[in-house]
């Protein structure tokens, strides 16, 4: 997935005609931050960790982007995280570069206290290139609102209280309302003004979702509130289908109640992998990375896929979606809900102030639609694919404010 | 020691290496146990030398906690440091790689150091018996290399771009023709 977001942006760059040099300057990293992160385990062992904080472009504004905790973590993998989180805020107009980090633990493995004196100890090591105006970290893959709380009081701790320095806190320790669903709404919204463009709206189309968590149910409500009918989930224990579309409402009860799609009577049960196959006008993959590839991109029947997950597209798959005319709302603008949620976290935490839940989805929406009337209106001018036109608006932004800056 | 105490620490030492750049990817617990049962746990005093060029290649190095300079000889007799590493970093892998049969540079530990040293001649046995252990390891040593040719590379680039006024008039005029794009071409 990493060197596909290369790939994509080299691809927009060379469409653009730009030069060698001015693309690795793009592409170059600002500061990575490498620190050692000694904690002492509960059994009275000591434990070095590493920690990593990439930030790629400020130009825009200050970096932003998440900590991961996981044994895979490293530099290269976190590089390649921060630009896409540059080309993401810039697509969608939010005032921010791009950063992304972790450390190399597995919180599996640690006890509530060790993962707390761990996260304590990295805020430590990293808190002088951090801060509310600097770099603003967020949740990510093992880190959650309490892992954002403890960063929270650790860095307000030696630099008085500061909520701005990071996003995805708990919604009572100055969290934003709307988080959980920002995502998931957003991809609805993203959907929408597609849909507008065709003349048609969502109540008329069929959805197969892959993916029921988070993001997947979230968007499953938004599109069935809508009048979509959602005709296929998926999560990692089953698949269902239902050609006159699900009983969102009754499966999300179920999904409360089991946590999984699993045994839910209002479908038929289908081997997992045949969701991208079912016959729907909308296909969301909302889980995996990779998941459309060379050997079954031409199996899919939708008209039009939305990437709600991070790179679920290869890039041999991209190539055969464009010569089939099959339309991908592309990962970088579908699922920049999250992160423009944080924004309007990091905004109400800097005017002490909080908004309403409708003000919120207001403002998402207008992110949203904005970034996609940008992209889709290039798209169409310059006869290209939506992700190549969304590339080149990022590259365009981020491009433009540079030089503007003075490089 | 009952077997009961051997198993959980077996999984603590293999948890441990995973976490290790050349087992990162797609090494499973019992393939890293297989080539920690060709390895020995070496500890050595702080101001030590590990190794020297012209001596013998016999494996590569894992440092499990400490520190290391790696340096080459310089012009003048003397040595110049080309890398400080830490904890969970592998050196001694490119003579290795490169089937050199001696040392080319000095491993020097600055303080007190453990290391785990994979013994040459026996992974070298588990390549030729097709060991898939090995060649994953082989794999993430590619990735790691990949990676530093990468870094060398812009470097490189970067100072052939500072040298000579040529390269330099030619970067300006790349970022004059991006600027002309961005405000004409490509305006939205």
């Amino acid at each position: 997935m990493f060197s596909d977001t290369t790939h994509y942006f080299r691809q927009a760059a060379e469409r653009m005609g730009i030069g060698e040099r001015v693309q690795r300057l793009l592409e170059k990293p600002k500061r990575t931050v490498k620190v050692e992160v000694a904690v002492e385990l509960d059994s009275g062992d000591l434990a070095v960790f590493q920690g990593f904080r990439v930030q790629h472009n400020g130009a825009r504004g200050p970096f932003k982007g998440g900590l991961r905790f996981h044994p895979t973590v490293d530099e290269d993998h976190s590089m390649a995280l921060a630009a896409l989180m540059t080309w993401k805020s810039a697509i969608v107009d939010i005032p921010y570069g791009g950063a992304k980090g972790g450390i190399d633990c597995d919180p599996n493995q640690l006890s509530p206290g060790e993962l707390e004196r761990v996260t304590r100890r990295f805020v430590s090591e990293i808190h002088e290139v951090i801060g509310p105006h600097k770099d603003i970290p967020a949740p990510d893959v093992n880190t959650n609102a309490q892992i954002m709380a403890w960063i929270m009081n650790e860095y307000s701790r030696i630099n008085g209280y500061s909520p701005a320095v990071v996003t995805g806190k708990p919604v009572d320790l100055h969290g934003s309302p709307g988080r959980e669903e920002a995502t998931g709404l957003g991809v609805t919204f993203a959907i929408q003004r597609y849909l507008e463009r065709k003349g048609l709206s969502i109540a008329e189309r069929r959805y197969a979702i892959q993916g029921f968590g988070n993001v997947g149910s979230h968007l499953a409500r938004h599109l069935h509130q809508r009048g979509g009918k959602v005709v296929a989930v998926s999560d990692v224990h089953a698949a269902l289908h239902n050609p006159e579309g699900l009983d969102v409402p009754k499966l999300l009860e179920h999904m409360g109640a089991r946590g999984t799609v699993k045994g839910f009577e209002g479908g038929d049960a289908l081997p997992r992998d045949d969701l991208l196959y079912v016959d729907c006008d909308v296909l969301v993959p909302a889980a995996l990375g990779g998941v459309f590839t060379q050997e079954n991109a031409r199996d899919v029947r939708a008209q039009l896929i939305v990437e709600a997950a991070n790179g679920p597209t290869r890039p041999a798959a991209d190539a055969i979606f464009n010569e089939r005319g099959v339309d991908i709302i592309p990962d970088v603008l579908a699922n920049a809900g999250g992160v423009i949620v944080s924004y309007f976290e990091w905004v109400q935490n800097i005017q002490q102030f909080r908004w309403e839940l409708e003000d919120i989805r207001g403002k998402l929406d207008r992110f949203i639609s904005g970034g996609c009337k940008t992209v889709f209106d290039l798209a169409e001018r310059k006869k290209i694919p939506y992700r190549t036109a969304a590339y080149i608006v990022a590259i365009g932004r981020v491009g433009k404010a540079t030089v503007l800056s003075g490089i | 020691m009952s077997e009961d105490d051997q198993a959980p620490r077996r999984t603590r030492v293999t948890e441990r290496f995973t976490r290790v750049p050349i087992f990162a990817m797609y090494l499973e617990d019992d393939e890293v146990a297989r080539i920690l049962a060709i390895s020995d746990e070496i500890s050595v005093r702080g101001d030590s030398e590990i190794f020297g060029p012209g001596e013998e290649n016999d494996g590569f190095y894992i440092i499990i906690k400490g520190r290391v300079n790696i340096d080459l000889p310089s012009e003048r007799g003397g040595r110049t440091t080309i890398a400080t590493l830490s904890n969970r970093s592998v050196f001694g892998e490119m003579s290795f790689l490169r089937g050199d049969r001696k040392r080319s540079a000095w491993a020097h530990a600055t303080e007190p150091t453990v290391l785990t040293k994979v013994r040459g001649d026996a992974f070298r046995e588990m390549l030729e018996k097709g060991d898939v252990a090995a060649y994953k390891v082989i794999y993430n040593f590619a990735q790691l290399i990949a990676a530093r040719l990468r870094r060398v590379e812009d470097e490189l680039l970067d100072t052939l771009d500072e040298l000579g006024p040529k390269r330099r008039e030619r970067k300006l005029a790349e970022l004059q023709e991006f600027r002309q794009k961005l405000f004409k071409e490509w305006s939205f």
